[in-house]
């Protein structure tokens, strides 16, 4: 029997894998530009693309074709492969700051002197072997660790929740709707999580029957992120613009610690094991369009060029992490907007009317 | 060959097939002077057996008798019509004792095979405190009658193959028809037919020959000495497959919280069972991740040390010339060393030695200066620990190894990104085509009642989901 992607297996990796990569530097984005606000443009962002993910599945529903065979009928096969290597370019750009972040974070909170990228480099060997080991495989890892990822969040949760300010978040709407927008703009790099659904369907079977998991997972990982936000802020106040990294930081003030010594490591090391496998999600997908462009025979070519490609990524940006992002979030985005919702839009709204002329 | 009509032929064909000094020629006469030769191996067959009730009667024979004449007067339950030349020599290395009359050209194999067995006691490796002590033997009859007397259905199968070149050596299949997966039953049968080897010598020969993943630090099968857990496996939709000569029966597939599971869960209170089996759990991460991040703590992160606790280590590592790791490496080689030799000497020997071990060497060293007390408690502590799950010891002392060189290379990090390594693997393992991390991967609820939570027994209605057995329900319990 063909393995599929399990609806289990979906929602864990919507709800724990599609949240975790927007707790590391993300909130301080937010706090950055929106302050006390930041959980509304995050709220609208998690909006949108569910949005984008009701839409796709309403498609789904007449047409049970996957993502990459909607390319190929819509713009033909020769452009179609063309799009296709954008979505590499795509997903190596959406690699790229959790690989970073989780680079830096481990550099500057699990290590008392700075250890140079070569420190970093197992982590693309390792990622090597997830690609190698395929989607499945990830997906099974990602069930495995559900509970890795539920202990470590309980921890970090029970011992943050009490250190917080919550007057902070007050007054609830105190910024204007344009700087919501800007910040909405700023952190699109963090969402776009319909793309990964969208080549995800392509692993199961009956897509259209994914709906309401697919639907619930996210609306359950929105609550979950925006519950952070809020913890965090409420914790670091004016100050959490700075607090990168906060996955790690925000459990530092606790009592229980001062005198049973950083056992909220054990919940850091916990979420960067988790971490590690979702950074990996975009280069495996990455790795399999590019196999499906070129469609090389040996199957170590493609994950060696997306692993080769994205260490060149990372050295060339080693000392220059957030000079990057700012270089994303300012030029890049637009590129994310057409990849994660303008195409799969314009397809979409194509196959739609050759549904209804069909019809006709 | 066929059996010849002269007595002598046939006997000279043997002699020159069977040319081993254990092998007895016994000529004797009926009362009407019908010659005839018990060909026996004396070191396998009951010679008393084969005196009073198969020569005995023989010698009553008179005239000319037929070989039907011959058969009925043997009092065994158990006596075969042989033609063949090759047939009556396998019978003879078999243990029977084959009876060749002059004239007739059919001879007969009696069942007079000597049990050669030790008393069925508890094995060594799987006391309990409550439930069966029985354990398997090295004698493939015995054990099959021990299943037996657990399992009376006539849906219990015991199919008997002989594998070995040399050894001829059966093998036992058994499952319940209904509720094993037929698929893999024709797999197994398969794999176990295709094997060609000189010799089986004990279960894991066959262990080695049917794993599709030979090379791999995780098993592929279980093991156990117990009829009690055989059967339980056997019945939740498993195969069991004994070895003569072996008292350590193979069941398959296997999964990995198996190792997590012990005959006695099943014996004692569901919540004590429960707690034993996180303490399992718990016991082997310390086994595996207490030495790397005491190491990688020592090394890269000493803020994840309690402050007192830094004190007090800074005050016991004062003075140590060898680095974390290497002292820990050390240390760990020393236990390692004693634990292997503690196995293999001679029992008389085992208690100077581990005086010597524990005491000597370890207050010793602490005094001279050349490993710190806290290391000594960690390689115990850890020790200790990879204990409690007996049967994955072999593969946890590799695993702490291998995480041990990590962490003193990369610190945490490379411990989490190893981790990572073993979690792909395994999630990637399949025994059988079952997956290896199951129920946790696939997540399967049902499964999951028979996990580290263990559910009372009367509501395991269900046979695990993942054997693919066809049968699925194994309890009903009128509410």
């Amino acid at each position: 029997m063909k393995e599929v992607i399990s609806k289990k297996q979906f929602f864990i990796i919507v709800f724990i894998g599609f949240s975790i990569t927007k707790l590391y530097v993300m909130p301080a984005v937010l706090a950055g530009f929106s302050k006390e606000n930041s959980w509304l443009p995050t709220l609208l962002n998690f909006l949108w693309d569910l949005i984008f993910m009701l839409m796709i599945f309403s498609f789904i529903n007449d047409k049970e074709q996957d993502y990459l065979s909607l390319l190929n009928s819509t713009f033909g096969v020769p452009t179609a492969k063309i799009i296709m290597l954008f979505y590499v370019i795509f997903f190596l750009f959406k690699a790229y700051v959790p690989i970073f972040e989780q680079k830096n974070s481990i550099e500057l909170t699990f290590y008392e002197t700075q250890p140079s990228l070569l420190t970093f480099m197992p982590f693309f060997l390792i990622a090597f072997y997830i690609i190698l080991k395929g989607i499945y495989s990830y997906a099974r890892s990602m069930e495995f660790l559900l509970s890795v990822a539920v202990i470590g969040f309980i921890i970090i949760f029970i011992l943050s929740v009490s250190e917080g300010n919550y007057e902070y978040l007050l007054p609830a709407f105190s910024k204007p709707f344009s700087t919501t927008l800007y910040t909405e703009y700023n952190t699109l790099l963090w969402f776009g999580d319909s793309t990964y659904i969208l080549f995800l369907l392509s692993y199961v079977k009956n897509p259209s029957e994914y709906k309401k998991t697919v639907c619930i997972s996210y609306i359950l990982c929105g609550i979950f992120t925006i519950t952070f936000l809020v913890v965090f802020y409420a914790i670091f106040g004016s100050i959490a613009e700075r607090q990168y990294y906060a996955l790690l930081k925000m459990s530092k003030y606790s009592l229980t610690l001062s005198n049973a010594g950083r056992f909220d490591y054990l919940a850091t090391f916990l979420l960067a094991l988790v971490s590690i496998f979702q950074t990996a999600l975009p280069l495996i997908l990455g790795s399999q369009l590019l196999n499906g462009v070129f469609d090389f025979k040996n199957k170590f070519v493609s994950p060696t060029i997306v692993i080769l490609l994205e260490i060149t990524f990372s050295i060339i940006t080693e000392n220059d992490f957030f000079r990057s992002l700012n270089f994303i979030q300012t030029y890049i985005t637009p590129f994310f907007i057409l990849m994660s919702y303008l195409i799969p839009f314009i397809v979409f709204i194509s196959q739609k009317r050759s549904v209804n002329y069909e019809s006709i | 060959m066929k059996l010849k009509n002269t007595l002598k032929n046939n006997v000279s064909v043997i002699k020159n097939i069977l040319q081993s000094d254990d092998i007895v020629f016994f000529e004797f006469e009926t009362v009407d002077k019908v010659s005839a030769v018990a060909v026996f191996s004396e070191s396998l067959c009951d010679k008393e057996l084969l005196g009073k009730q198969v020569v005995e009667p023989l010698i009553n024979l008179k005239g000319n008798f037929t070989i039907t004449d011959a058969y009925k007067k043997i009092t065994l339950p158990k006596v075969e019509k042989i033609d063949e030349i090759e047939k009556c020599v396998k019978k003879i290395t078999e243990g029977e004792g084959v009876i060749l009359f002059d004239g007739i050209t059919t001879a007969l194999s009696t069942a007079c095979k000597k049990i050669l067995a030790r008393s069925i006691a508890e094995p060594p490796t799987s006391t309990v405190l409550k439930g069966p002590r029985e354990g398997f033997v090295e004698n493939l009859n015995s054990n099959v009658s021990l299943m037996r007397q657990r399992l009376k259905s006539k849906d219990f199968t015991f199919e008997k193959i002989t594998i070995g070149k040399y050894s001829e050596t059966s093998v036992g299949i058994m499952y319940i028809k209904g509720v094993v997966d037929n698929d893999l039953l024709k797999n197994i049968r398969e794999k176990l037919s295709k094997i060609k080897v000189d010799g089986i010598i004990d279960s894991s020969y066959i262990i080695n020959a049917i794993s599709t993943r030979k090379t791999s630090l995780f098993k592929e099968v279980g093991t156990t000495e117990k009829p009690d857990v055989l059967t339980a496996k056997i019945l939740e939709g498993r195969i069991g497959i004994l070895i003569d000569g072996s008292p350590i029966a193979i069941t398959l597939p296997f999964l990995l919280i198996e190792d997590f599971q012990s005959s006695e869960d099943y014996f004692v209170n569901t919540y004590r069972a429960t707690i034993s089996r996180f303490l399992r759990l718990s016991a082997v991460l310390i086994a595996i991740y207490l030495p790397a991040f005491f190491v990688a703590a020592q090394l890269f992160h000493l803020q994840i040390i309690p402050l007192a606790f830094i004190m007090t280590l800074v005050g016991s590592i004062k003075g140590i010339p060898l680095s974390p790791s290497v002292e820990m490496f050390v240390t760990l080689f020393i236990f390692e060393v004693l634990n292997e030799a503690s196995v293999r000497m001679p029992r008389y020997v085992g208690i100077a030695m581990s005086v010597v071990g524990a005491l000597v060497l370890g207050e010793t060293a602490v005094n001279a200066g050349i490993v710190s007390t806290p290391t000594i408690m960690i390689v115990a502590i850890s020790g200790i620990c990879l204990y409690t799950v007996p049967d994955m010891s072999e593969t946890l002392s590799v695993l702490r190894l291998l995480f041990l060189i990590v962490a003193g290379s990369f610190g945490g990090y490379g411990v989490i990104l190893l981790t990572a390594v073993v979690i792909a693997y395994l999630s990637n393992f399949k025994s059988f085509g079952v997956p290896y991390l199951a129920p946790y991967s696939p997540l399967n609820f049902n499964d999951l009642q028979d996990g580290f939570f263990k559910t009372f027994y009367a509501e395991m209605e269900k046979r695990p989901e993942v054997l693919n057995s066809k049968n699925k329900t194994r309890i009903k319990v009128k509410k």
